[in-house]
C-alpha cells in the first residue's frame, strides 16, 4: 500500500488528488490490509486458527502491549520519535503496585498510577521546556530509574506474599510503612497477594480477561483524548510543527509534557498487570516493551515525524504483532527467531515508509 | 565587556576539558577514601575493566560527531563476540583441532576475527546505508538492528554460553608484557586498545576527513554546500562504530574465554557504559564536537567511580545508579546550557549596548 503512495505523486492534478485520497486511505488502514493478508496465511497455517479461543489468546497476549503502545503513541504523535523510559516506568509502578498492595488494590493502582505520572511530569518538563533530544533523555531517565530500582531493593526481587522482618528493610515505601504503622505485620498478606495475583487472572464471562478489557478501555480513551478534544487537535499541530504550534498561541511546552505523562501513566498501568502476571516485582519486567510499542505504532501508519496518524491505526498495529507472533508460533518458528523477524519487519517498514514519504515530498522522518 | 569575553571564554574551555577536572577529582576523592585504589593490582584491574568500553565507544563518538547515534552497540558487541567464539570451534575442528598444531590455531583464530569484524561491519553498514541513504533517523534504525541482531545472536548461540577449550590466545593477550609493579598492567590487550584510540583520534584530529566530519555534525547544510560528501561520511562514521563494537566483543571474549549472548542484560549494560561515557567526554549531543581520547578517559573516570564504590562493598546496583546519575545531571547540564544559548539566539551584544547609551543619553538628556 506504501507503494501506491510513492506512485501517485503524477503531473495529472484531478487525477492525482482522487489517487491520493485513495492512497491516504490505504495508508491510514494499511495495517488492516496486512492483518486480512495474515489471516489468509493463518488459515493455512493451523484449522485452529480461526476459532475464537486463539483470536481471545492473541488478544490477551498483546493487552500489556496495548496499553504501553497506546500512551507511547502520544509521544510519537507530538512528533518526539519514542519514550525509552517504559522499560523502567513499568517496573517501578510494578515495584510500588506490590509494596502498596498491604493497602488494598485501589491504593497499589493509585500509588503505581501516581508515580507513573510524575516521571511522566519530570520527563515532560526536561523535554518541553529545555528541548532536550527526548530519546537520549529518557534513556537516561529509564538508566536513573533503574539504578534507584536496584540500589533500594539491593537487587533482589520482590513478591507480593513476602513478609519477614528483612522484607521490611528495603523497598522505596517498605521501611516507611513499617516505622509508621505497627500493625503492618499483622495484615493477612497471603489474602492480599492472592488478590493482587488475581488481577491478572481475572475473567469475564469465563473467558475475557481483565487486562484485554482494561486495555480495550485504555485505548478508547486515548481515541477520545486524541481525535475528539481540543488537547488532540494541539498535539496535531505541535507534532507537525512545533514552531508554528508555538506562535498560534498553544502552550507546546504543556502540550509536550500532558504527552509524556500520558506515556507513562499507561505504561505504569501496564506495569501493575505484568508485576500481576509475573507474581514478582523485579527491575527487568518491562524489558524491550519500548521498542515493541513503537514497532506496533509504526506498523499502524502513525508517522514518526509526528501529527499524522490514529490510534485505531494503533490498536491494529498492536493486533498485527500479537498475529505475527500467533502465526510464527503456529509454523513453529522460535522464540529468537521471532525476534530477528519483528526487527527485520521493523526496519523494513520503517525505511519502506520513509522513503516513499520522501518521495512525495511531504515528510523529513 | 572585554572581561567578560575572557571569562565566558575560560568556562567553554573549562568545560570543554571537564572531563580531566573529573577524572583528577574522582583520583584525588579515591586516594584518600581508599588507600588501595593506587595499588599495582588495582590499576591492573581498572584498566582491563576499561578495555571493552573504551574501545566500544570510539565508534560511538565517531558516530555522535556526524550527528546520529548508535543505540545497536550493544548487540553488535554480543555478536562480535558470539561470534568470534562460535566461528573459532567451527574452524579449529575444520584445521583439524589439536592435531593441527599451531598453525591451526592462529589460522582458526584469524579467520574468527575476520568473521566477527565482518558480522561488525555489515551491521554497521546497514545502519549507515538506511541512515544516509534512506534518511531515516539513526535512532529508529538502531533500534530496530539492536533487537534484530539481539535475535540473531540467541538463534546463533541457541541462548547458550560458546566457551573455547584453547587457552592458548588468553594466556598470550592478557599476559603482562614486563611484569614489573605499575607497567604490569600493559598486556597485548591493552597495546591493541591504546593504538585503536591512537589512530581514530589522528584520523579525526589531523586529517582532511576528520575535519570534514565535525563540519558535517555540526551542520549537514552548509557541510553539503561545502562539496563534503556528507552521506558517505555518515555511512562510513556507522560502519566504524559497527567495526570498533564488533572488536571489542571479540577480544573480550577472548579473554573470558568464553562468549554469552546477553553480557550486560543483568549488569551494566554496555550501550549506558558508552553513552554515559562519550557525553560526559565532552562529545555534544547534536554533534560536531567531540574526541575519542576524551571519551577514553571518561570511561576510565567512570570505571574509577565503580572501583571506589566496589571497596566500600556496593554492587552492580549502586554503580548502575551513579553511572545513571551522572549521565543525568550531564544530559540535563548541557540540554540547559543549549536552552540558555538559544534564548540568546539573534541578540547583538554591541546594537544593544549602544541601544543603552543611547537610552541613558536620553533620560539624561530629558533630565537636564
Amino acid at each position: 500500500m506504501l507503494h501506491i503512495n510513492a506512485v501517485d505523486s503524477g503531473a495529472n492534478a484531478p487525477a492525482s488528488i482522487k489517487k491520493s485520497s485513495f492512497s491516504t486511505i490505504a495508508n491510514r488502514f494499511g495495517v488492516f490490509l496486512m492483518i486480512g493478508a495474515l489471516f489468509i496465511v493463518g488459515a493455512f497455517a493451523s484449522p485452529q486458527f480461526f476459532s475464537a479461543s486463539n483470536f481471545l489468546n492473541i488478544l490477551s497476549a498483546v493487552s500489556i502491549l496495548g496499553m504501553v503502545a497506546a500512551g507511547v503513541a502520544f509521544v510519537i504523535y507530538c512528533g518526539k520519535y519514542g519514550d525509552m523510559s517504559v522499560p523502567m516506568v513499568m517496573a517501578i509502578s510494578g515495584v510500588i503496585s506490590v509494596e502498596l498492595m498491604r493497602y488494598g488494590l485501589v491504593p497499589a493502582i493509585c500509588g503505581a498510577v501516581a508515580t507513573g505520572a510524575v516521571i511522566g511530569c519530570v520527563n515532560g518538563v526536561v523535554i518541553g521546556k529545555l528541548k532536550v533530544n527526548a530519546i537520549i533523555w529518557t534513556l537516561a531517565m529509564n538508566f536513573i530509574l533503574e539504578g534507584l530500582v536496584r540500589w533500594s531493593y539491593k537487587g533482589e526481587q520482590i513478591y507480593p506474599d513476602m513478609a519477614t522482618e528483612s522484607t521490611y528493610q528495603t523497598g522505596f515505601l517498605l521501611p516507611l510503612m513499617h516505622s509508621l504503622d505497627s500493625h503492618i505485620m499483622e495484615i493477612d498478606l497471603v489474602k492480599r497477594a492472592e488478590a493482587f495475583n488475581g488481577l491478572a487472572q481475572t475473567y469475564f464471562f469465563g473467558r475475557i480477561p481483565l487486562m484485554l478489557v482494561v486495555m480495550v478501555c485504555v485505548m478508547a480513551a486515548c481515541y477520545f483524548v486524541m481525535s475528539k478534544t481540543a488537547y488532540g487537535n494541539q498535539l496535531k499541530v505541535v507534532g507537525s510543527s512545533y514552531d508554528v504550534g508555538n506562535m498560534s498561541g498553544i502552550r507546546a511546552t504543556s502540550v509536550v509534557m500532558g504527552a509524556f505523562m500520558v506515556s507513562s501513566i499507561c505504561a505504569s498501568l501496564a506495569g501493575v498487570f505484568i508485576t500481576s502476571i509475573n507474581k514478582v516485582g523485579a527491575f527487568y519486567v518491562g524489558q524491550g516493551y519500548d521498542f515493541q510499542a513503537v514497532t506496533a505504532i509504526i506498523l499502524g501508519g502513525m508517522s514518526l515525524a509526528g501529527g499524522r496518524g490514529s490510534i485505531i491505526g494503533v490498536f491494529g498495529g498492536v493486533f498485527l504483532m500479537g498475529l505475527i507472533s500467533n502465526i510464527l508460533t503456529l509454523f513453529g518458528v522460535g522464540t529468537f527467531t521471532q525476534k530477528m523477524i519483528s526487527g527485520a519487519i521493523f526496519i523494513v517498514v520503517v525505511a519502506v515508509n520513509a522513503r516513499s514519504l520522501r518521495k512525495l515530498g511531504r515528510d523529513d522522518a | 565587556m572585554l572581561k567578560n569575553i575572557n571569562r565566558n571564554n575560560l568556562i567553554s574551555k573549562g568545560n570543554d576539558n571537564r572531563i580531566y577536572v573529573f577524572l583528577a577529582i574522582v583520583f584525588i576523592v579515591l586516594a584518600f577514601a581508599y588507600p588501595a585504589f593506587f595499588s599495582s593490582p588495582n590499576i591492573k584491574a581498572l584498566t582491563t575493566t576499561c578495555l571493552l568500553p573504551i574501545l566500544a565507544s570510539i565508534g560511538f563518538t565517531y558516530v555522535m560527531i556526524g550527528g546520529n547515534f548508535d543505540l545497536s552497540i550493544g548487540s553488535v558487541i554480543n555478536a562480535g563476540s558470539v561470534v568470534c567464539m562460535g566461528q573459532f570451534n567451527q574452524f579449529f575442528r575444520g584445521f583439524g583441532g589439536d592435531a593441527g598444531g599451531t598453525g591451526a590455531l592462529v589460522g582458526a583464530w584469524a579467520l574468527a576475527f575476520v568473521c566477527a569484524i565482518a558480522i561488525g561491519v555489515g551491521i554497521g553498514a546497514l545502519n549507515g546505508f538506511l541512515v544516509a541513504k534512506v534518511k531515516v533517523h539513526s535512532f529508529i534504525v538502531t533500534i530496530g538492528m539492536l533487537t534484530a541482531v539481539s535475535g540473531f545472536v540467541y538463534t546463533y548461540s541457541n541462548g547458550n554460553t560458546i566457551s573455547v577449550n584453547s587457552y592458548a590466545l588468553v594466556d598470550v593477550i592478557d599476559k603482562s608484557v614486563v611484569s614489573l609493579p605499575y607497567i604490569e598492567m600493559i598486556t597485548p590487550r591493552f597495546l591493541v586498545m591504546v593504538a585503536v584510540v591512537a589512530i581514530f583520534e589522528f584520523v579525526l584530529v589531523k586529517t582532511r576527513w576528520g575535519y570534514d566530519l565535525f563540519m558535517v555534525g555540526s551542520n549537514k547544510e552548509s557541510a553539503f554546500q561545502a562539496g563534503i560528501n556528507t552521506e558517505k561520511k555518515v555511512f562510513l562514521s556507522f560502519v566504524i562504530s559497527g567495526f570498533t563494537a564488533a572488536i571489542s566483543g571479540a577480544l573480550f571474549a577472548v579473554s573470558m574465554n568464553a562468549a554469552v549472548p546477553n553480557y550486560g542484560e543483568r549488569g551494566i549494560a554496555p550501550l549506558m557504559m558508552v553513552l554515559a561515557s562519550t557525553i560526559i567526554g565532552g562529545t555534544v549531543m547534536t554533534g560536531g564536537s567531540g574526541s575519542v581520547v576524551k571519551t577514553a578517559f571518561a570511561v576510565l573516570t567512570i570505571q574509577s567511580i565503580f572501583n571506589g564504590l566496589i571497596s566500600m562493598g556496593m554492587g552492580f546496583d549502586a554503580q548502575v545508579l551513579s553511572a545513571g546519575v551522572l549521565l543525568g545531571a550531564v544530559v540535563f547540564y548541557e540540554s540547559f546550557s543549549l536552552y540558555r544559548q538559544s534564548l540568546r539566539k539573534g541578540e547583538r551584544p554591541a546594537l544593544l549596548k549602544e541601544a543603552a547609551e543611547l537610552r541613558r543619553g536620553l533620560s539624561a538628556g530629558s533630565g537636564t
